[in-house]
């Protein structure tokens, strides 16, 4: 038999970021997924740094590499790709391969997969760090002062601890009782995915512009889905330079983020908006990651 | 009609006007996303001076079974085990002291539950109606708790319980700390019958601690997954219950519970310390008592790291 569910990983120009990630998609590190149950479909684009398929494979049997020449700019097509290799019944996408998980994602998608028939999990975003990465690059954060966090909260020992050591996205900012702008681990099962026909490859710009959050908001107005999301779950983005992520001059990144908005305006037609959909919280709250329940509730009643 | 996915037991006694609305609250006019189809009530009644009856109890929700038994005991132990058996779903729910309301996605949740997993042990968190407990205000009495629910609106609304409600003693510091009992219970009937039920020993009136020795003992097989609904609710409404009624002999009756528990057990009670899955949609509603969880639950675990202990030392393989 088969995985049921299908990680696709895309990654370009992170090897460091990469490897630390595929960890956190190992059975060694995932609690409760029975072997065989998932396997993870690495896409990477062409790069001077490359991860490499030994890098990859060395997590574990349950990973699959593929190496693609990519003229564009954009992850979009290498995530769809990815998706068409897909084995599982749930297609979980995580579009920028920079992404840590804690240890019960895995999990939560095969009991929500089980749950209901069209169960779509999503986990919230986190930034390593006490700020955004965006912000915190202009204090002297870099690769070298998150390793350093790494190693303060003994990683990957307790893959939780990652809640003590960062700060929700933005996509996320709002806490848990308000809509998130995308996720960066969206289970959504295959036949969703396709009838979407996965990421719109019209999102041509640097990182995939609006590609993600358009994704999310396409997959939360489908009538038929149940949407879960687990509070005591995350991704946690590692500092790598990113298109939205790495920093920079202020102005060029207001530049940058005009141009973004204005490629999802075009392709449809509005600005975007939040997908206020209601979901139903779904998992276990380890200790470190209840402060963000109390940020989550507080956020809610300030609203 | 098709063999329902769920089958909940309700036992009812001297309580005619609450078990109606308990039956309202479990209804598909009431409970959300889900269909006529997906399960059916057991309505258990022992007999008393104020009788619900069969015209009433399936007037007030549909796919109603009714039982009415001569019951000689002052235990609903008995009642719920009869219910049972009589349940035709592999998936069961308990409501031992029927005057429980409910909040609209209980069926639901207990529905999605037994799918991700069919030896989820699901567990509604308890509430009073009223400011504090019902038997901590010797002024709390039926025609209060009729004006507080019509004010309410809890049929149009039923997450509007919440407002008028105060988290039980049971489960007084909320979902990150173990709960005594639930009264609003769901588990695999395999699991029911693998711990033979309600023990039938407990005699006193009311079952004693009946309820408590069942959530344990159900908690602790190593087969359940255990699952907390924290948007969700079940609400005591007000019957002169034996233990949710102020009276000078309340310290010596919870002694005499607390007595047989402890010779029962064979030790004195102690809540199951399972970590618990949290499952659905949290309300505006439900939110203060989430928030009430989330700074009760930082204190404990602060302590159990502190003393270097493991808080949830009844999971096979306690990872915290």
């Amino acid at each position: 038999m088969g995985p049921t569910l299908t990680i696709v990983v895309v990654v370009f120009s992170m090897p460091e970021q990469a490897r630390r990630t595929l960890h956190t998609l190992s059975p060694a590190y995932q609690r409760g997924a029975p072997a065989g149950a998932y396997e993870v479909v690495v896409v990477e684009n062409e790069s001077p740094r490359l991860l490499g398929e030994a890098a990859a494979l060395a997590s574990g049997p349950h990973v699959r590499y593929f190496l693609r020449p990519e003229r564009s700019e954009s992850p979009v097509a290498a995530a769809n790709f990815g998706a068409e290799q897909a084995r599982g019944d749930v297609i979980g996408v995580m579009v920028d391969g920079a992404r840590l998980l804690s240890p019960g994602v895995v999990e939560l998608a095969l009991l929500t997969h089980r749950a209901a028939d069209h169960a779509v999990l999503s986990i919230p975003g986190y930034h390593l760090g006490s700020e955004l990465q965006q912000r915190a690059v202009a204090g002297g954060y870099d690769e070298v002062a998150e390793a350093a966090l790494l190693e303060s909260i003994g990683w990957p020992l307790d893959g939780y601890r990652l809640f003590d050591v960062a700060c929700l996205s933005g996509s996320c900012a709002a806490g848990f009782f308000a809509p998130f702008a995308e996720s960066n681990c969206l289970c959504v099962p295959k036949a969703v995915h396709e009838r979407l026909g996965g990421f719109d490859a019209r999102f041509v710009l640097r990182g995939g512009g609006y590609s993600n959050l358009d994704f999310y908001a396409r997959v939360c107005a489908e009538e038929d889905i149940t949407l879960f999301v687990a509070p005591g779950e995350g991704t946690f983005h590692q500092f790598h330079g990113g298109v939205t992520t790495g920093g920079g001059d202020p102005a060029s990144r207001e530049t940058l983020m005009a141009a973004l908005r204005d490629e999802y305006r075009a392709i449809r037609g509005k600005d975007f908006t939040l997908p206020a959909r209601e979901p139903l919280f779904v998992g276990r709250i380890a200790p470190s990651a209840r402060r963000f329940v109390v940020h989550s509730t507080k956020a809610w009643e300030r609203q | 009609m098709t063999t329902p996915k769920l089958s909940i037991v309700v036992v009812v006694h001297r309580m005619a006007r609450q078990a109606e609305n308990t039956l309202y609250s479990l209804s598909t006019a009431y409970q959300r996303h889900v269909a006529p189809d997906d399960y059916e009530l057991i309505v258990v009644e022992n007999a008393s001076s104020d009788v619900l009856g069969e015209a009433r109890a399936t007037a007030a929700a549909n796919r109603v079974r009714y039982f009415f038994r001569d019951e000689r005991g002052v235990s609903p132990a008995p009642a719920l085990n009869f219910g049972v058996r009589q349940a035709r779903a592999p998936f069961i729910g308990l409501v031992v002291d029927g005057a429980r309301l409910v909040t609209p996605r209980v069926v639901e949740y207990a529905l999605l539950a037994s799918r991700m997993d069919p030896k989820a042990l699901v567990v509604v968190p308890g509430y009073h109606l009223g400011a504090t407990e019902q038997q901590r205000d010797p002024t709390y009495e039926e025609a209060k708790e009729i004006e507080l629910l019509a004010r309410s609106g809890w049929q149009d609304d039923g997450y509007a319980l919440f407002d008028i409600a105060t988290l039980s003693s049971a489960n007084a510091s909320g979902v990150f700390h173990p709960f005594m009992e639930s009264n609003c219970l769901f588990c695999a009937r395999d699991s029911y019958d693998r711990i033979g039920g309600a023990d039938e020993r407990f005699d006193l009136p009311g079952g004693g601690s009946v309820n408590l020795y069942l959530y344990r003992r159900l908690a602790l097989l190593a087969e359940s997954r255990l699952v907390v609904l924290p948007g969700e609710g079940s609400f005591h409404q007000f019957h002169g219950g034996v233990t949710t009624t102020a009276s000078p002999e309340l310290p010596g009756v919870l002694a005499e519970h607390r007595a047989q528990l402890a010779a029962l057990l064979g030790h004195p009670f102690e809540s199951p310390k399972r970590e618990p899955l949290l499952l659905g949609a949290v309300t505006s509603h439900a939110l203060p008592a989430l928030g009430h969880s989330v700074e009760r639950g930082l204190s404990r675990f602060t302590r159990f790291r502190n003393q270097g202990n493991k808080a949830w030392s009844d999971d096979p393989d306690p990872t915290e």
